[in-house]
């Protein structure tokens, strides 16, 4: 009941919201279309990029700006969101707003590692957003030429630790980097739900992360596997220290398996193999979004006055830039509707 | 007053100069000039250049002196050169020794910090280190693991593994340990901790006993260096202690000897390889070289040559004012404006007076008069402050005027009033209507200051042969006699005479005012220059127009800034009223004396205060600026008198 009242405004203001989102079908007439800035006009005749794209000259724009444009979109619609929730609701919010920074340090990062001397990273689509709902100085962090200074800058910050102790590995590298922020963000999820929710919402939140980190472990399992062939303790050294429905002899099988055959003999017998029965350890890659996808549209669905919804709205949100990103590529690119089709149902 | 300067030379033999310093120059004061600087004509002069000996021995105290802490509070003891740097031999020898030692423990405590930051997180390990390190079959390893990974290694690998971790100790990052493997094996499990991120830690053969033994004895040892250090630091601080009467003793002494030394940098010397002489010049007052010269009469090493009549000395003297014990306090304020040239008049005199009598006809009242005459005079004795002499002066004057108004205290019935009450007098001034007697007496006053310092403006240009400003400037006769008909025809308004008649007004205003119109072209006509008449006819006749208008507002407005006496006077009254009213005094019956206490020195300390600056500001801006110029260089003796 008391979820009901909380919930109520702001689930009917994410309903709203996620009317507006581009739909399949509209992908599909927009794949149709023979240039980009007719994809441009196109998107601000839409409710979801009409209102704030009305100023803009589609004949100007370059595809980058564009996708910077879509990327500022996220982040204005995660602000709308987060000014109408709660003391409760902004808790999750915060903590889901953390995977933005993450994505920040990150792309500064790949800067810093891979090519120096070229333009910086532009992070004028996350400043507005940064401004209200981070204490990252991303200016600061943008200036740094070297992984030295771009740790010592983050001094304070609660991404100090994980980066700090990855500083003291021998040859480490952005995978190392990228990987301890991720780890670090998903223990904290995983250690901080039960303080920070109950109830209904702890049980979304326990689902949702849940599948997703098991769903990345097996992808991390099969990826280093199959084209990598590391060693198990390389492996094992690589996964998310949490478990859901993979039980701990599972894992350890599935990671000592010798054979192709044996993996997937092993998989089937997982909860996951068990729960989706086309699901197969070759298509994991694809299945993990549409799998993802699912289990918050049925949480959203069974529970609309819960966190869950929240979570959904986000991820469709994101996953509808994404997309649009894949689509105003193959317009660019001339690749045919049904193949462009293709890539995008598989994302 | 401003003491005769005398302009001396003093020579002799080079080598003589520490003994006539030494003997003569602790006993006359004298303000130096650099004898190269002032003697340019003769070249065959040379600087007077030799090592100063004590410098060495002086920087080496001061650095003792530096690290006391308080040094002011140790009196220096008398002590003599000699002893002085045998004190610092000592000091030095002393410190010494305890830098070394402490230098030696650092060494010591470098050398085994790092063996002990080794062992410390495998101190728990009960077992002999070297014996380990010695295995064969198997292998081993130190090292530390980072707690996510272990959590990792534990849950998946450890059992499956041949090989046995000993956790020894963690923080929060990491878990310390040892692992142990099979040789055949080692390749492969090395392999997979290193995959754990397992770090090594190399362990040196270098401990006895089982760890927890090594890291006790190593510890113990850590632990004693640093008690031998805190306890070299106690030695330091007590070594100083011991020592700062001979510290400071030692420094002031040397610092003497040093700063006599030092007179060599003012000093000259005659070329040539023996026989050469110093050469001192400075200045002496007239008292103390008439002293000198009579003195140095029967030392045939010293040569002194005064200046006179023949010769006078080309540069202004120093300023030495020498006023009486009474008026000395007030000279703080003529230094705080500059002091007088050497030609100029002493303004001390005047201004104690003024001040003074300004301040006690603002403030006037027996009691807080005499609290301030009684403050003052016990700060002025005990802290030798200088404005608390002037405070003190000022309270006489504020009892006498006290007297004058019948107000103790506040209180203006209890005494009778010899002279007025400034609240209640009153007066009828012809065009202006009735106001506070004190006001118009306060105008009147400060008309007689003008003129006064008009007067003194004249004398002091009269000395500088300063022609403009003795004839025709506002502050010269010229502006004396138009002032001064201004002051004339306002006693005879107020006195109720008649005025005189238009055509001698007429002279009286116009034939000054003309003169300070034309103040430029006339100072050149009397001057016999060239060219009289700037070249700009316009401009100068506009520019003189405005200077003009300026002068007569300058007056005005210089007179009525004297209005503020008479306004003091009146609030002072006011203020002790309000003060009695909230008392309750007014109303009869007996009033509430704490507040009547309290008031009073809130009373007196801000009026005090208030009063005290504005009647500088009078002093500064009205009197001063009429006839002071305050550029004079102050007389700097080389040594101050040792009597003293």
């Amino acid at each position: 009941m008391g979820n009901l009242l909380s919930y109520s405004g702001i689930s009917a203001k994410i309903r709203a919201m996620q009317s507006k989102l581009t739909t399949e079908e509209q992908l599909l007439e927009i794949l149709q279309l023979s240039d980009v800035p007719q994809v441009i006009a196109y998107l601000k005749r839409t409710p979801e990029y009409a209102e704030v794209w009305k100023d803009l000259d589609e004949n100007s724009l370059h595809r980058g700006q564009i996708e910077k444009l879509l990327k500022t979109s996220i982040f204005h619609n995660f602000s709308r969101i987060y000014q109408f929730a709660n003391k409760e609701q902004r808790k999750f919010l915060d903590l889901y707003s953390k995977r933005y920074e993450i994505r920040v340090l990150k792309e500064i990062m790949t800067d810093l590692f891979d090519h120096r001397d070229t333009d910086p990273v532009d992070i004028t689509p996350y400043c507005e957003f940064f401004r209200k709902h981070s204490k990252l100085d991303l200016e600061q962090l943008t200036a740094c030429t070297n992984m030295e200074e771009f740790i010592a800058a983050l001094k304070g910050h609660e991404f100090y630790q994980p980066l700090s102790q990855i500083r003291n590995h021998e040859s480490a590298l952005l995978f190392d980097y990228g990987m301890a922020l991720d780890l670090y963000y998903f223990s904290q999820i995983w250690n901080v739900r039960k303080k920070l929710f109950s109830g209904n919402d702890l049980k979304e939140i326990t689902t949702a992360y849940g599948e997703k980190f098991d769903m990345l472990n097996l992808q991390f399992i099969f990826r280093s596997k199959k084209f990598f062939h590391m060693t198990p303790a390389d492996i094992y050294a690589l996964l998310i220290p949490m478990n859901y429905k993979l039980k701990k002899e599972e894992i350890n099988a599935l990671v000592e398996s010798t054979t192709h055959e044996q993996t997937r003999a092993l998989f089937r017998r997982t909860y996951y193999g068990k729960k989706y029965e086309h699901l197969e350890a070759h298509n994991l890659e694809e299945f993990y979004n549409v799998m993802l996808r699912d289990t918050l549209e049925k949480e959203a669905r069974r529970d609309p006055y819960s966190v869950a919804v929240l979570y959904s709205y986000l991820y469709h949100k994101e996953h509808e830039v994404y997309r649009l990103t894949i689509a105003l590529e193959c317009v660019r690119y001339g690749v045919d509707p049904q193949e462009a089709l293709q890539y995008i149902r598989n994302n | 007053m401003i003491e005769k300067m005398k302009f001396l030379s003093i020579t002799g033999p080079k080598a003589d100069i520490d003994r006539m310093t030494e003997t003569y120059l602790s006993r006359y004061e004298i303000h130096l000039e650099s004898a190269l600087a002032e003697l340019t004509e003769d070249a065959n002069l040379s600087p007077f250049l030799e090592i100063n000996p004590y410098r060495e021995a002086l920087t080496s105290i001061s650095s003792f002196y530096e690290q006391l802490e308080d040094p002011e509070s140790v009196t220096p003891q008398k002590m003599d050169t000699e002893t002085a740097v045998s004190v610092v031999r000592r000091l030095q020898k002393e410190s010494r020794e305890l830098s070394e030692t402490r230098e030696k423990l650092h060494a010591q405590h470098a050398e085994m910090i790092d063996s002990l930051k080794i062992i410390r997180p495998f101190r728990n390990l009960d077992y002999d280190v070297s014996e380990i390190l010695k295995f064969q079959y198997i292998h081993y390893r130190f090292g530390r693991i980072e707690k996510q990974y272990f959590k990792k290694f534990e849950k998946y690998i450890y059992d499956a593994l041949d090989t046995i971790f000993l956790k020894c100790s963690e923080d929060e990052q990491y878990y310390y340990g040892v692992y142990f493997v099979p040789k055949h094996q080692a390749h492969k499990i090395h392999a997979v901790y290193s995959s754990m991120h397992f770090e090594q830690i190399f362990v040196p053969d270098c401990y006895q006993g089982t760890a927890k033994e090594a890291f006790s004895i190593l510890d113990k040892l850590h632990k004693d260096i640093h008690a031998a250090l805190e306890q070299n630091k106690k030695d330091s601080e007590r070594f100083l202690i011991d020592n700062r009467t001979a510290i400071v003793s030692a420094k002031a002494a040397l610092e003497a000897c040093s700063s006599s030394f030092d007179i060599r940098r003012l000093a000259a010397c005659t070329k040539g390889e023996n026989n050469t002489f110093y050469i001192l010049c400075g200045w002496m007052t007239e008292k103390d070289a008439l002293a000198f010269q009579a003195d140095i009469k029967d030392d045939d090493k010293i040569f002194c040559l005064m200046e006179d009549e023949q010769s006078p000395a080309k540069k202004t003297p120093p300023t030495k004012l020498h006023n009486p014990k009474l008026f000395r306090p007030f000279e703080m304020y003529i230094k705080m404006y500059g002091l007088p040239a050497y030609n100029e008049m002493d303004p001390t005199w005047f201004v104690a007076l003024t001040y003074s009598f300004i301040f006690g006809a603002m403030f006037g009242d027996v009691g807080q008069g005499l609290l301030l005459f009684f403050g003052g005079l016990i700060l002025y004795k005990t802290k030798h402050m200088d404005l608390a002499g002037i405070i003190s002066c000022a309270g006489i004057f504020s009892t006498f005027f006290g007297f004058m108004y019948g107000s103790i205290f506040g209180f203006e019935e209890v005494l009778h009033a010899f002279w007025l009450k400034p609240m209640t007098a009153m007066m009828d001034v012809p065009l202006v209507g009735r106001l506070n007697a004190v006001f118009v007496i306060a105008i009147g006053f400060g008309m007689f200051l003008i003129l006064t310092c008009m007067v003194f403006n004249i004398i002091n240009s009269v000395r500088n042969h300063d022609t403009e400003k003795t004839w025709f400037d506002s502050n010269a006769v010229a502006g004396l006699v138009f002032y001064g008909s201004i002051a004339l025809s306002a006693v005879l308004l107020v006195s109720g005479k008649k005025l005189p008649a238009a055509a001698v007004m007429a002279v009286m205003f116009g034939v000054p005012l003309l003169l300070m119109f034309l103040k430029e072209p006339l100072t050149n006509l009397v001057e016999k220059k060239k060219q009289i008449f700037p070249e700009q006819k316009g401009m100068f006749f506009v520019q003189s127009f405005f200077e003009l208008f300026e002068v007569l507002l300058s007056y005005l407005s210089n007179t009525l800034s004297f209005l503020r006496i008479g306004a003091f006077a009146v609030s002072h009254a006011a203020m002790m009223e309000v003060v009695l009213m909230l008392a309750g005094a007014t109303e009869g019956g007996s009033p509430n004396w704490i507040i009547i206490v309290l008031g009073n020195l809130f009373v007196c300390a801000m009026e005090g205060l208030i009063v005290g600056i504005q009647v500088l500001r009078l002093e500064y801006y009205e009197i001063f600026s009429r006839f002071y110029a305050g550029n004079g260089r102050e007389f700097l003796p080389f040594k101050k008198r040792e009597c003293q």
